[in-house]
């Protein structure tokens, strides 16, 4: 044999060895890197640039647009850095969670925004007991993309419903407790949030103490939960949800709310602004279903009670019309007024369904999962639907394309507003 | 006449023999199946291993995570690498799995058919209880120097529906087990590799390596850093404590 294939063999070997030693070098690993240590800390860092074609025949890009340069496409960019870290000494952590976003967009507005999310103390006293003060975000309530229940948190953004969520100063307090039989476990959890000119004033529109308590049990394999919220020592809102697998692949879910004396503000035919105080009931039914093929479908029926029905929507779209040909300012500052009271919500109708389909790792793409969802609103036919692609194919690093398409009549909620379709794309890396 | 009733009693007779001798036989896979749980693992106990996924062209994406298994019905596991994943959280009680993301901040239902981290491992292999506690052995038998044991799921909520388990004589746990679906279709293999002794009486590979024809050419790997007994409060497995589990390490 020709000693030149024989070298060639030998750097094989050699290859194969070495290839060999190396992945047995992966079947060992050094546990020590891994013991607990008093402190954490980790950053996030996003960016993520968005294409937005605007709507220029809405009523509601007119207002938004009014004295500004029109634009048929917005480019708008943001960066964000997040810190949490914690620092655990005997039986007390604190923990902190920081967010600073810079925001850019082609109308040539900047932004900085920096908010503290989370900074609390909480304590282990047993294995039974937990106490926690400070800043802290909580969230409650079995829904995906919408949680009437979420009595001590904000509600989760529906374009990113896995988003961190800046929290409230507040004590909370857990008591949890293990059982054998029907009742599995069960736990309660009292809060107060107290709400004055500077602490908690995105909370409520007055100074109070809220008392919510929350009590979960795991009872026959079901999640059952309740909520009781107090304002002072008055009556605001009750609350309950379950979660449930009729069958491994089968989970159902609901939420139900009933609040006290809501404050509606209406605007009627004649633009005059009527207050109505009724209770109201929200709820949300749900189910997740797993697929043989791996496809996971989620599908959420809600009922936000203190939305507009089509007709209110109808004033409010009309009010933006006429107020736009009135010369006087003041109308159209009524309307805006109107809007940044009582339209800021995301669900601004009553009665929506949610549909997303998710296939993990299709063509066996590792770590690619691409979706599909809807949100139709029932109301008044309108809906915006879009599509995700989602990569984690390298460590610490996330990778996001999204695309929403919003339609219906000018005068419905989605087909109102002030663009139609959105590409976004996101990086998040981990350090 | 006489001659057939004479026939039935002989033939009732073997049938309640053999009957009898498969009863026995299946008692001693049962028994034989705990005897491989508890070499496995102690019935309370905390654990660090690494899972692997390698795909055809040899990348490879690495996982470690922090594990607590209390009984035959309680464990949850949390990540502690990479570092986008530290603080996700998998409980499982019995039938019921709970999937906590520190992002998220509430724990949401999931089954064990599905994976929280992709590839050929799901959650049912990440946190597979005690055999014993899942299934029962239907068959067993004899082949070269090792027992091939035929496990039956005991209820439909499990992930695989039959096993075909191949036992070591010397250390009495699985050297490779197929993983098979209720219309007999293999979905995976796990191969158990690298015996090591672990302490407490702990005497057992080290080293879980699966494939699936679903996925040809990848392959995932499970590595056993340590597996050290230790008593837990059952509270620990409750939804309250999924956002604190990495704190409960030594």
């Amino acid at each position: 044999m020709d000693i030149k294939y024989l070298n060639k063999f030998k750097f094989l070997t050699i290859f194969l060895v070495l290839f060999n030693f190396a992945q047995a070098q992966d079947y060992s690993f050094d546990f020590e890197e891994f013991e607990k240590k008093p402190y954490e800390f980790f950053g996030i860092f996003q960016m993520q640039s968005d294409l937005t074609q605007m709507n220029n025949s809405s009523e509601l890009y007119k207002l938004s647009f009014l004295n500004k340069e029109k634009k048929d496409f917005l480019d708008s960019h943001f960066a964000s850095l997040q810190l949490k870290a914690s620092y655990e000494i005997s039986k007390f952590k604190l923990s902190t969670y920081l967010k600073n976003k810079i925001s850019y967009n082609t109308n040539n507005e900047f932004e900085n925004d920096f908010n503290i999310y989370e900074t609390f103390i909480n304590t282990d006293i047993s294995t039974n007991f937990d106490f926690q003060v400070g800043k802290k975000s909580v969230k409650w309530g079995k829904g995906y993309i919408w949680n009437p229940v979420s009595f001590v948190g904000r509600q989760k953004d529906i374009n990113d419903v896995d988003a961190g969520l800046e929290g409230f100063w507040m004590i909370k307090f857990d008591y949890v407790k293990s059982l054998s039989g029907i009742l599995q476990n069960f736990s309660i959890s009292p809060v107060i949030i107290p709400i004055t000119k500077d602490v908690n004033d995105d909370f409520s529109d007055k100074e109070n103490v809220s008392f919510i308590l929350n009590n979960y049990f795991l009872i026959a394999n079901t999640d059952f939960d309740t909520y009781l919220f107090y304002e002072d020592t008055k009556f605001k809102k009750f609350g309950v949800d379950f979660a449930r697998n009729i069958i491994p692949n089968w989970e159902i879910h609901a939420e139900y709310v009933f609040e006290k004396d809501v404050i509606q503000n209406i605007l009627n035919p004649n633009f005059v602004i009527n207050s109505k105080t009724e209770n109201s009931n929200n709820y949300l039914l749900g189910t997740r279903i797993l697929f043989k093929t791996n496809t996971t479908v989620i599908l959420e029926y809600l009922h936000n009670d203190v939305g507009l029905n089509k007709s209110q929507m109808n004033n409010f779209h009309r009010a933006i019309y006429l107020a736009l040909l009135s010369e006087p300012s003041t109308f159209i500052q009524k309307v805006k007024k109107y809007q940044t009271e009582n339209l800021t919500n995301q669900y601004l109708m009553k009665d929506y369904i949610y549909a997303k389909i998710s296939h993990p790792e299709p063509f066996d793409i590792l770590y690619f999962t691409p979706s599909i969802f809807a949100l139709h609103n029932l109301n008044d036919n309108s809906k915006m639907i879009g599509g995700e692609f989602n990569y984690s194919r390298f460590n610490n690093l996330n990778l996001k394309l999204r695309y929403n398409l919003l339609l219906g009549d000018l005068n419905s909620e989605f087909g109102g507003k002030t663009s139609s379709n959105k590409l976004s794309f996101r990086f998040d890396y981990t350090f | 006449m006489k001659k057939l009733y004479t026939l039935i009693i002989i033939i009732l007779m073997i049938s309640s023999f053999s009957l009898l001798f498969s009863q026995e036989s299946i008692e001693a896979g049962n028994k034989l199946l705990k005897k491989i749980d508890r070499n496995l693992s102690p019935e309370s106990f905390e654990s660090l291993k690494k899972i692997i996924n390698i795909e055809p062209n040899g990348t490879k994406k690495e996982f470690v995570l922090y594990v607590l298994k209390k009984g035959n019905d309680k464990m949850v596991t949390t990540f502690l690498s990479p570092k986008s994943e530290v603080g996700r959280s998998t409980l499982r009680l019995d039938e019921n799995m709970w999937l906590y993301i520190p992002n998220v901040g509430k724990p949401m239902r999931i089954t064990s058919l599905q994976s929280v981290i992709g590839g050929i491992f799901n959650n049912s292999d990440i946190m597979q209880l005690d055999y014993t506690a899942e299934y029962n052995v239907i068959e067993i038998s004899d082949v070269g120097k090792e027992k091939l044991l035929i496990l039956k799921a005991k209820s439909f909520n499990v992930a695989y529906d039959k096993l075909k388990m191949w036992v070591s004589a010397k250390y009495t746990t699985p050297t490779k087990i197929e993983c098979y679906t209720a219309s007999g279709m293999l979905i995976k293999t796990l191969h158990f590799k690298e015996i090591k002794d672990f302490g407490n009486g702990i005497v057992r590979p080290s080293v879980l390596e699966t494939d699936s024809p679903l996925h040809k050419g990848y392959k995932a790997v499970m590595i056993y850093a340590n597996i050290s007994p230790r008593k837990i409060d059952d509270e620990v497995f409750t939804l309250n404590y999924m956002g604190k589990i990495k704190d409960l390490r030594k």
